[in-house]
């Protein structure tokens, strides 16, 4: 409670530079529930599964935008993820 | 074309007529579209039938309302009755047709605002570019080999062009205040399900809101007021309590964008806000995720029936774990409560809107931290992280005659969007801020 009040109080100086808690410890289910599907083999059987068929002429900008995905699920979790298949 | 509150103080005072100002704005839109790529519909028999009715009702005495005869476009992805509802998509083009408009249409309508036109987006508004297949690419008013931005490209040209007083566009993670800031308007992300949503195609309902693009403060007020069915004026405080946004906001932003923001708020605290790189990527899964489910049927059918822009996209974001989209949506809800409180004392918050000026049509890449990245994907990344806790967050042009646009962002407390109407009211008297017409392209009257 004072430690916030201090915040607060810190907040309003002028030139503060104020730092900030970190809002939450990075979340950490389990990496089997969470991995994304990157391989050409991967993304056919995910998307089998969700009656999905990728066209061939899209699986290079799929697998390419799972990549990016990847990279944000990586700064979201914390923690580095397996690489390939 | 005037602005907004100009046009409809006229007609209230009959010095116009809603018909002579709807028939001059169709004119405009006729003659200027193909350069800008703006418009994807122009309304003129409901136009011309709305401006008579608003004429009719001033003959009879009655009140018209306080948009009376301002004409105006919407993103196409609102429904407007007797037409389908594409959501730039050509999957749409023959769906049936809307059956009422949608509810910010009603609302504007009420108040004598007369509808022309529908307006470029990316398609499902998934982008940041409004390079769209169907339609074209959106042409920015200041410099036609530059983007416009996106999604709600079309809305933020129309107006920042002179060809209409104000749009509607829509926001999930900065469609409004990225265009806004690139084609150098006002543009109103309001606080997350503030505006009504009835009759707008959603793209990711954790994030999706409307809000109006416009050429001045007290235009923007109005229309917001009108959506939302209140009276900001009464909100009348002049004491501020400003802080700046530090770490990413500042890594990624125009020296001018800095330097007006040290000139708004000199002194202002610093606030190093935690995890803004985990938010936005968090966000970024989130929305992935509810815009590829919620088109996962349609890609099923026909993937190859989508813009090539957003399909890939799609079709990826439809693949993502739920676990992971569950991981997200865990982190948002702690990560709003920790920038709550670190806003708390704060009435104004200051960022940069867009990392930097319009991109090049022809080279439609960004540099973010050091690398060229696809503005498609990466111009809102500070806006995104914002609509991550549901603020509303106000983008701004600053004042810049002859130069290529630049915005800041207010944002404020949950709710606190007739505070950031005051702030900005004032940095607009004092020169701060303001709309820069592009050369050529403003009319003397309406």
């Amino acid at each position: 409670m004072l430690l916030g009040e201090l915040q607060r109080l810190l907040r309003r100086l002028p030139f503060g530079r104020v730092s900030t808690p970190r809002s939450a410890p990075p979340v950490a289910p389990s990496d089997d529930d969470t991995v994304m599907p990157r391989t050409e083999a991967e993304i056919v059987q995910a998307a089998e599964i969700l009656g999905l068929i990728v066209p061939d002429a899209c699986m290079p900008g799929v697998v390419a935008n799972l990549a990016l995905l990847d990279t944000h699920a990586v700064i979201l979790l914390g923690r580095p993820r397996r690489v390939g298949p | 074309m005037r602005q907004a509150l100009a046009i409809a103080a006229d007609v209230r005072a009959r010095r116009l007529s809603a018909a002579a100002v709807v028939e001059r704005s169709l004119q405009a839109l006729v003659a200027d579209d193909h350069r800008l790529g703006a418009v994807t519909r122009i309304l003129a028999d409901r136009a011309r039938q709305d401006a008579r009715q608003v004429d009719a009702a001033i003959a009879a005495g009655r009140d018209p309302g306080p948009l009376a005869g301002v004409p105006y476009g919407v993103k196409d992805l609102f429904d407007v009755v007797g037409l389908p509802t594409t959501a730039g998509s050509t999957l749409y083009e023959n769906a049936p047709p809307a059956l009422a408009d949608a509810e910010a249409i009603r609302r504007l309508r009420e108040a004598g605002a007369v509808l022309v036109a529908t307006l470029n987006m990316d398609e499902f508004a998934y982008g940041f570019a409004t390079i769209n297949a169907r339609h074209g690419t959106t042409r920015n008013p200041h410099d036609l080999d530059r983007l416009a931005g996106g999604s709600s490209g079309g809305s933020a040209a129309i107006v920042a062009a002179g060809l209409l007083p104000f749009a509607l566009g829509s926001d999930t993670n900065g469609s409004i205040r990225v265009p806004a800031s690139l084609t150098g308007v006002y543009g109103l992300k309001p606080t997350h399900g503030d505006l009504p949503m009835s009759g707008v195609f959603p793209f990711a309902d954790s994030f999706d809101d409307i809000g109006p693009f416009a050429t001045s403060v007290a235009d923007l007020r109005c229309i917001w007021d009108v959506l939302r069915g209140t009276d900001s004026s009464l909100n009348t405080g002049t004491e501020f309590h400003v802080a700046q946004l530090g770490g990413r906001f500042l890594d990624n932003v125009d020296p001018d964008q800095h330097a007006a923001i040290a000139g708004v708020a000199p002194g202002a605290p610093i606030l190093d806000l935690p995890d803004i790189a985990r938010a936005r990527s968090a966000a970024f899964l989130i929305t992935a995720y509810e815009g590829g489910t919620l088109h996962r049927a349609a890609l099923a059918e026909n993937a190859m029936a989508f813009d090539p822009a957003t399909r890939d996209r799609l079709l990826a974001g439809a693949l993502i774990p739920r676990a992971l989209y569950d991981a997200a949506q865990d982190f948002r809800r702690t990560f709003k409560a920790t920038i709550l409180d670190c806003i708390a004392d704060h009435d104004v918050v200051l960022a940069p809107a867009a990392p930097c000026v319009a991109p090049a049509v022809a080279d439609p890449r960004i540099l973010i931290d050091g690398e060229r990245k696809p503005a498609r994907s990466d111009l809102g990344i500070h806006t995104q992280p914002i609509s991550f806790t549901g603020l509303p967050s106000l983008s701004v042009p600053l004042f810049r005659p002859g130069r290529l646009p630049l915005g800041l962002q207010l944002i404020g407390r949950p709710n606190g969007e007739s505070t950031l109407f005051r702030f900005a009211a004032m940095l607009e008297e004092r020169g701060v801020i303001g709309v820069s017409p592009p050369p050529g392209t403003w009319g003397e009257d309406a």
